[in-house]
Parts: structure tokens; sequence; C-alpha cells
């Protein structure tokens, strides 16, 4: 019997489901199963863990028994996924940053980044839509719904 | 009081001016969202689920049901005029409304379908107020047995019919209740999943993984697919936008067809308008008498599945006031915001909250007449929306999601969560993992854990209580029935053809 060895972003899926659905089992026998009073907190964790990894393990046994299937790439050929991936740079940054430079300087390198580099956009562009971007968030969350958006480097 | 009364309660609370006010924009703005591809009803409830914080529960939950069935109505639009469906829902439509538009006839295709979503939702409005009341009395009887299986099925329902691997659904329905354990435990008082990470003691809020699996999820999504669509070209002028009688007359069966196909999905957990109006178009294609030119442009192909795709949003509401099971993902958002603002969704809403439900109910008649007449000479000029590229619309989607999860408890934390679970939905809806499951299970999951152990304090940790508590065993057979369903297609099938030998 053949099994399909070369490694996929489903097997990788269903293995990491595994070890979690096994990780919340092991952690849940920390927890009481039950008590005087009746089901402890680590039943319903148990349950569920035990249904995570049964599930996963079984899904991974059928799809490693898959041969030759046709399935398209996880990727898009044609390069998109760059700017997803940059996407995801920029909002992380986007997070790390917020607290020190506060949230409208945040906003608007963040704005910077994705018009200017993930999608080339000319320099008009960037200006235009930062300097709306920023402007917006302002009036409508911090003048309108007066929400405490982070300051940082503007003060307290 | 009866039906009428009720009724009549309820239009004094949809006609008040504030609540008109949030009808007339939760359907303007479901339009629009309708209208634009690449966001959908749902990332948009989530996204303003923070601003609802302040609301009256009735004028919420009125301006969310807007947006919802509004939606339905403005996916037809670049179905029918670019051939690129603002919803998953309006996907049927683009087959044959296109190919009308092509053939010079747009305007007839717009308009028989705002007719058909008026005609449909109206009538499955009118379903719910008939069926919804019984269902909540019947659901008086519950005890937490009886919860805890309903809201097993509504779950494996959803994990069912939400992705082609029901091991799927279930791993993430599982993922999702996981995530609401964490936290500190309402009972004994003990952490899990905490780690002394201060942040997680009061649990995680189910708003940051539906921003994350909904809004963020679906922006990087649509990142990857649309590359390359730039602006969109919008025809101006429409002037012939009502059918003709000929259309009417053909109309008139998909109409009906759609609309009971339609409400009867939409009623079901986990199945929604996308679902009905595929089916809504497959029984077309049997029963239909123009079956061999659908696909050619003919009126009842736009009627049938806009009328379903309306029905069905209704009928997921059904479950939703009536049960406190959601029937769509977007109707798990809006029970999330129900338990956000401290109205307790079930049977229970009918007695304790009478002016929200039929507040609600009353405010959807009066919205969709408000669409049809928005929808009819206004849509042209709403379609204009699509001239905004996306490259400018998605980052201030991120932006709303950010801010959104960011005024909830002022938490950095929170945003880092919300990067990981958008980074997570991203992945997951590549892999085919149903993050409506995971989501319904955050929402249902505390409900169904205080059901589990009450019923098991009950029947002093007798696990049979599921089975001679006859309403529970009878939805355990349900669950049975739909988690084996595919098993015992094959099996007939399997069967069949032994027999054929």
């Amino acid at each position: 019997m053949r099994i399909k060895t070369r490694i996929k972003p489903i097997h990788i899926a269903t293995a990491l489901f595994l070890f979690f659905g096994l990780f919340i089992i092991r952690e849940s026998h920390v927890l009481q199963y039950w008590s005087e009073l009746g089901p402890g907190p680590g039943l319903l964790p148990l349950l569920l863990g035990i249904a995570m990894s049964v599930l996963a393990f079984i899904s991974m046994i059928e799809i490693l028994m898959k041969r030759g299937q046709n399935e398209e790439a996880f990727f898009s050929e044609d390069g998109s996924f760059k700017k997803v991936g940059l996407v995801m740079i920029a909002y992380t940054a986007l997070t790390a940053l917020v607290n020190k430079l506060g949230f409208l300087l945040a906003t608007a390198l963040f704005m910077a980044f994705i018009i200017g580099i993930a999608e080339r956009r000319s320099w008009i562009s960037i200006l235009t839509i930062t300097i709306f971007a920023v402007a917006g968030f302002y009036c409508v969350f911090v003048v309108l719904l007066n929400v405490p958006l982070p300051r940082g480097i503007f003060g307290k | 009081m009866g039906l009428w009364e009720n009724l009549l309660m309820g239009f004094s609370v949809a006609l008040l001016p504030v609540n008109l006010l949030f009808c007339t924009f939760g359907v303007i703005l479901g339009t629009l969202i309708g209208i634009l591809p690449g966001i959908g009803p749902g990332a948009t409830l989530a996204m303003l689920l923070p601003l609802t914080f302040g609301m009256n529960p009735t004028s919420a939950m009125i301006m969310m049901a807007g947006i919802y069935y509004g939606a339905m109505y403005g996916g037809s639009t670049t179905s029918i005029l670019l051939s690129i469906p603002g919803e998953a829902s309006s996907v049927m439509t683009c087959l044959d409304g296109y190919q009308m538009a092509r053939k010079g006839r747009a305007g007839p295709a717009l308009g028989m379908a705002a007719i058909s979503s008026f005609i449909a939702g109206t009538l499955s409005i009118v379903a719910m107020m008939l069926i919804a009341i019984p269902l909540a009395s019947y659901a008086l009887r519950f005890g937490p047995a009886e919860y805890f299986s309903l809201m097993l099925w509504g779950l494996s329902a959803v994990a069912y019919f939400q992705s082609k691997s029901l091991k799927k659904g279930i791993i993430m329905a599982a993922f999702g209740i996981f995530v609401s354990t964490i936290g500190v435990d309402i009972l004994t008082g003990v952490g899990r999943f905490t780690y002394d990470v201060s942040e997680v003691l009061d649990g995680i809020d189910f708003l940051i993984m539906i921003m994350g699996f909904f809004a963020i999820s679906e922006v990087l999504l649509t990142l990857e697919t649309e590359s390359g669509r730039e602006v969109f070209r919008v025809p101006l002028k429409l002037r012939e936008l009502f059918p003709n009688k000929q259309d009417y007359k053909e109309s008139f069966g998909p109409i009906c067809r759609g609309t009971v196909v339609g409400f009867l999905i939409g009623v079901l957990p986990g199945t929604g308008p996308s679902i009905a109006s595929f089916l809504a178009y497959g029984l077309e294609k049997k029963f239909s008498k123009r079956a061999k030119e659908l696909g050619t442009g003919i009126i009842g192909g736009v009627a049938s599945p806009e009328g379903a795709n309306n029905a069905a949003a209704t009928g997921a509401l059904v479950p939703l006031l009536s049960l406190g099971i959601p029937g769509s993902g977007v109707a798990a958002i809006m029970l999330g915001a129900l338990i956000m603002m401290k109205v307790r969704p079930g049977p229970f809403l009918f007695q304790e909250h009478p002016d929200l439900v039929w507040g609600i109910i009353a405010s959807m008649y009066i919205g969709n007449i408000m669409l049809l007449i928005i929808n009819l000479p206004f849509v042209p000029f709403l379609a204009q929306i699509l001239r905004i590229p996306y490259y400018i619309l998605y980052p201030f989607i991120l932006l709303f999601s950010f801010v959104g999860v960011y005024s909830i408890d002022y938490s950095l934390f929170d945003l880092w969560l919300l990067l990981i679970f958008g980074i997570l939905g991203y992945f997951f809806r590549k892999l085919d993992f149903p993050v409506v499951a995971a989501v319904l299970g955050i929402v249902l999951g505390p409900m169904m854990e205080l059901a589990l152990r009450q019923s098991l304090i009950l029947s002093r940790g007798d696990w049979t209580i599921f089975l001679t508590e006859p309403i529970s065993a009878f939805l355990l057979a349900l669950l049975f029935l739909t988690l084996s369903s595919r098993y015992i297609k094959s099996i007939f099938q399997w069967i069949y053809s032994l027999l054929k030998k």
C-alpha cells in the first residue's frame, strides 16, 4: 500500500489539530472532571479534546491514503499571496506599534505601506488616501464616538 | 395577547422615528454591502457590533436585520450587471441575470430581483410569525437536557452543511467551544487554560473571533482571488426597470417555489441563503416549463434564487428568535449581539422582550417595502459604489475591525488575538475548515456547557438522561440522522446498484 508522503498544508493542519486535541486532553486532566457537586471544569474540555484528536487522526489517515488526485495549488500561482503576506506583515506591525506610536501615526504608516508597497500606487494616491483615512478615523472615532484610541508619542 | 395585537404592538415599536431611522440605515447599508463584492453582511455586522454597545437592543437588532436582508437585495445587482456575485447567495442569479443584461434586459432583471425578493421576504415574514410563536411556546418545556441536545444538533447541522467534510466541521465546532472555555470557570472559580495571563481570566470575547474569522480573513482571501481586478465599470442608464406582463406570468411559479424552498432551508441551522438559492435554482431545472432554457437569460432564473435567498434570510431568524439557535453565520452574530446586550435569547424572548421580537418582525415588513422602493429606482445610482477600487476599501475594513476590537476593552492583547484569529481564519477557509462552525461554537459554548452540567447534576451523573427525556432523545435522533445522512445515502445507493445488477 503506497502512502503519499509529500507534505501538504492539509497534512500540517490535521496534525496540528491532532496535537492540539491531545494537548487539551492533557491539560484537562489537571482540572477536575467530576466533583462532589457534579461535573467539574475539566469535563467538557476532555470531551472536546477527544473529539478533536480522534477526528483529526481519522482525517489525517484518509488524506494520506488518497492517491494522485488533482488538487489546486494552496497559494495562487499569480503571486497574489505576496500581497496577502505584505498585508499580514503590515497588520502585525500596526498591532505592535499602535501603543508606542499612537493610533493615528500607526494608521498613517499602515495605510502608506498598504497603498505604496502592497498595492504599488502613486505618491498622490498614498498621500490622499492616508490623509483621508487618518482624518476620517479621528473625526469618527475620537471626536464623534469618543473612543480613547492610543495616543502613543503624542501624550497620554 | 393574540397574534394581531402583538403585531400591532410591534408596529408601534418599529414605527418610532429612531427605529425607522435605524431600519433605513440598515437596509441601505445592507444593499450597499450586498452590491460590493469582497465584503458581506457577516463582516459588516461584526464591524458594527462594538458600535451597538450603548444602543437600545431593539434598535440594534432592527438595524442588523435590515443589513442582513438588505444584503440579499443588493447582491443581485452585480450578479446581473457584471456577472460578479455581490454575495455567495447571488451566485445563481449570475447565470440568467447577466445573460438578460447582455440581451439588453438588465432593467427587468433588476426589477424582478427586487420584486421577487419583496414577495418572498414578505411571505416568509408571515410564515416566521406563524411558526416562531408555537415553536417558542413548545420550547418552554425544554429543560437542560433538551437544550444541550438542541445545541448539539444545531452545531452538528452547521458542521454538516458548511463543509464537504463533516469531520472538519466538527473539529471547528470543537475548536470554537474550546475557546469559549478559556477563562475562569463560572461554577467552580477555577482558571482554565489561562496560564497566569490576566487578560484571559474573563475569557476571550467572541467578537474578536467573529471579526477575525469574518472580516479579516475575508479580506485576505479576497486579496488573493481579486488581484488584477481594478475599477468596475457600471452602465448608468437603466430606464426600463419594470418587467412586462409576460415576465410576471413566467415568474409566478419560480417565486412561489423559491419562497418555500428558501424559507424551509433557512430555518435549518447551518444552511442559510447560499444553499437556499442553489437548491431553488436546482428545483427550477426540474419543475420549470422553460427548464431547458435556464442559463440563457430567462426571468425565472433570476426570480427563483433571489426569492429563495431572501426567504432563507428570514427563515434563519426563526430558530434564533424562538429557540436561541442561529440558523446561519450572520444569525450567530446577531445572537452574540443579544448576549452582549444582556438579552437572554431563546423561547423566553417572546415573554421577556415582546417589544424586541415583535419590533423586529414589524420592522422587517417595513424594511422590505423600503428595499423595494430603494432598489427599483435607485440601484443604478447605488451601484456607483462599485467604482471604489478594492485597494482603497480593504484597508478601511481592516482598520474598522482593529478599532472595533480595541473598543471592547481597550486592550492590546485583544488586538493580537484579532490578528491571530484573522490569520487562522484565512488558513482555515483555504483548507475548507468552516469558520461558521467555530463561531457558533464560541457563541453557544457557554450555554452548552451550562446545560450539560445542569443535566448531569439533575441526573446525579447519569448520562442516559439525554436519552430518557423524550424531546432530548428525539433531538439526538435528528443529530444521528444528520451526521449519518451521507453514509445512509451511500448505503442506499450501494443497495440500489446491487439490486440493479
